[in-house]
């Protein structure tokens, strides 16, 4: 059976720049997966590649087997780092857009979390702050059954306490054998939650582990880790 | 999945036309109003007043007209390039949803608008001219003209039919070149509205140059024809095949331009799509 997410020498440049530089990695099924990196390394790029909205420059990126495409689409769950929904609509607008696109979409979830987190579903996009949105965006997300959910910094620009929240939210909403793929620069924040690790600088993956690996060969954090391999 | 995009594309743009349709009946309105007093047969400060009233409002209707259907293009191309290469394209791209389905939700709702804004036009332009004397000539027209096309032949007729049929391609077509050119922008990374704007006119100029040199081609023979033909024959035997020709060749012409500019945006989108 095809790996849920595979990457076969994937290189990706821009105009000038080259964000991944043949890239190889492996992703199983029933993982929480931190990809971890500085800024620029590599990680928004390779999760856009799993998405679909780039195309590689050379290589491959498979999802199931498949490339990115009509197929590979409904079964990934995908947020961006940064706010995609349309202005103009009201949460339960955006709620019946995903119950209209998303046949694994389960209304009933999202608005139970909405209404914990007291957001209003007459609320129109346009009127709320940078962080309703992106708890609007992640709860959608986390409300779908999918196999593979992809997250770009879904804690990068929030507080504390709603970071918190946000990675109860993602524990607490995937199923047994769905895979999820966190991008972060905020190690400490994640490293409770992730069973395993993705380095990335540069373009290129730097090692890849599983989180009690890293306890027992290094005996040190990933934190600790990740400030000794990307030392300025 | 195509009709679920048609539902939300008409959502997403309905305020801004609902909002230009009750402004144009609104001043369809008051012009109907204006039009109904006779400020002309005395002269008077408020009669010449209120003539210039009836003048600017008048105005103002054309103004309106006009920026309704300046309105349709800029949401057409709007919604193109920002509910797909822009940050709603995140969204957009990761539906399970076919790339033709993007497009052509986007191009049906277009024609749609563009037809419902030439209905209010009419409509608006039937509400200032709704005097008896008026719509009764204007029915009186429509009769004579019906006759007219009965008793001109089947040859002329089909010339008309072949009209509107170009005309109703390119009410249902129309944003299909506009699409295109976006996509052809989104290939320059670093400057993709001055992308769109430079393929759009060089699209343009291409199309004008090839197309008036094919129809000039086929003219030639045509031209020599009517030349050594008396002005009675020539009409039957020598124009009506003419314009015939012409315009079937511009109706394959723009059928072909379509099926092109569809793929063109197809491809770029499936194959090229790299979003900022």
């Amino acid at each position: 059976m095809a790996p849920l997410l595979e990457c076969r020498d994937l290189t990706k440049r821009y105009t000038t720049v080259e964000a991944l530089s043949s890239i190889n990695l492996t992703i199983g099924e029933g993982r929480i997966v931190g990809l971890l990196g500085p800024n620029g390394s590599g990680k928004t790029t390779l999760i856009k590649l799993a998405s679909g909205l780039l195309k590689p420059t050379k290589g491959q990126i498979l999802i199931d087997g498949l490339e990115p495409g009509v197929f590979t689409k409904p079964i990934v769950s995908y947020l961006p780092e940064r706010s995609y929904l349309s202005e103009w609509m009201r949460v339960h607008d955006v709620l019946s857009f995903f119950e209209d696109f998303y046949v694994d979409f389960d209304r009933h979830k999202a608005t139970e979390m909405f209404q914990r987190l007291g957001i209003d579903l007459g609320m129109r996009l346009k009127t709320m702050s940078k962080g309703t949105k992106e708890k609007v965006q992640l709860i959608l997300v986390m409300s779908r059954q999918a196999r593979l959910y992809l997250l770009d910094e879904p804690i990068g620009g929030v507080d504390p306490a709603t970071r918190d929240f946000i990675l109860q939210t993602i524990v607490g909403n995937y199923s047994e054998n769905a895979t999820v793929l966190i991008s972060t620069h905020l190690i400490s924040d994640v490293e409770k939650t992730i069973d395993d690790v993705v380095f990335i600088n540069m373009g290129q993956i730097v090692l890849t582990s599983s989180v009690d690996e890293i306890r027992e060969k290094e005996g040190k954090s990933v934190d600790e880790l990740f400030r000794e391999v990307f030392r300025c | 999945m195509l009709g679920k995009l048609m539902k939300y594309e008409i959502k997403a743009t309905s305020r801004t036309f609902l909002l230009l349709y009750i402004a144009v009946l609104f001043l369809a309105i008051v012009n109907r109003i204006f039009y109904s007093f006779d400020f002309i047969d005395r002269f008077s400060s408020f009669n010449v007043l209120m003539n210039m009233m009836v003048s600017l409002f008048t105005f103002f209707y054309i103004l309106m007209i006009i920026a309704l259907f300046v309105a349709v293009t800029i949401v057409v191309i709007q919604r193109f390039y920002k509910n797909l290469f822009g940050d709603e394209g995140y969204l957009m791209f990761t539906l399970p949803v076919k790339s033709w389905q993007l497009i052509v939700s986007k191009m049906l709702v277009a024609a749609f608008w563009q037809f419902i804004s030439i209905i209010v036009t009419i409509i608006s332009i039937l509400i200032m001219l709704s005097q008896p004397a008026v719509l009764s000539a204007m029915g009186y027209a429509l009769g004579e003209m019906a006759e007219a096309f009965a008793t001109v032949g089947f040859s002329f007729q089909s010339i008309i039919i072949e009209i509107i049929l170009a005309l109703v391609l390119s009410l249902i077509f129309f944003a299909l070149p506009l699409y295109a050119c976006i996509a052809i922008g989104q290939l320059w990374k670093k400057h993709r509205v001055l992308g769109a704007f430079l393929a759009y006119f060089g699209m343009n100029f291409a199309v004008q140059t090839i197309t008036s040199a094919i129809i000039g081609g086929i003219s030639v023979p045509f031209l020599y024809k009517i030349d050594s033909l008396t002005t009675a024959q020539s009409f039957e035997s020598a124009f009506i095949p003419y314009f015939h020709t012409i315009m079937l060749i511009a109706l394959g012409i723009s059928v072909l331009l379509y099926v092109g500019y569809f793929f063109i945006t197809k491809y770029i989108i499936d194959r090229k799509l790299d979003l900022e």
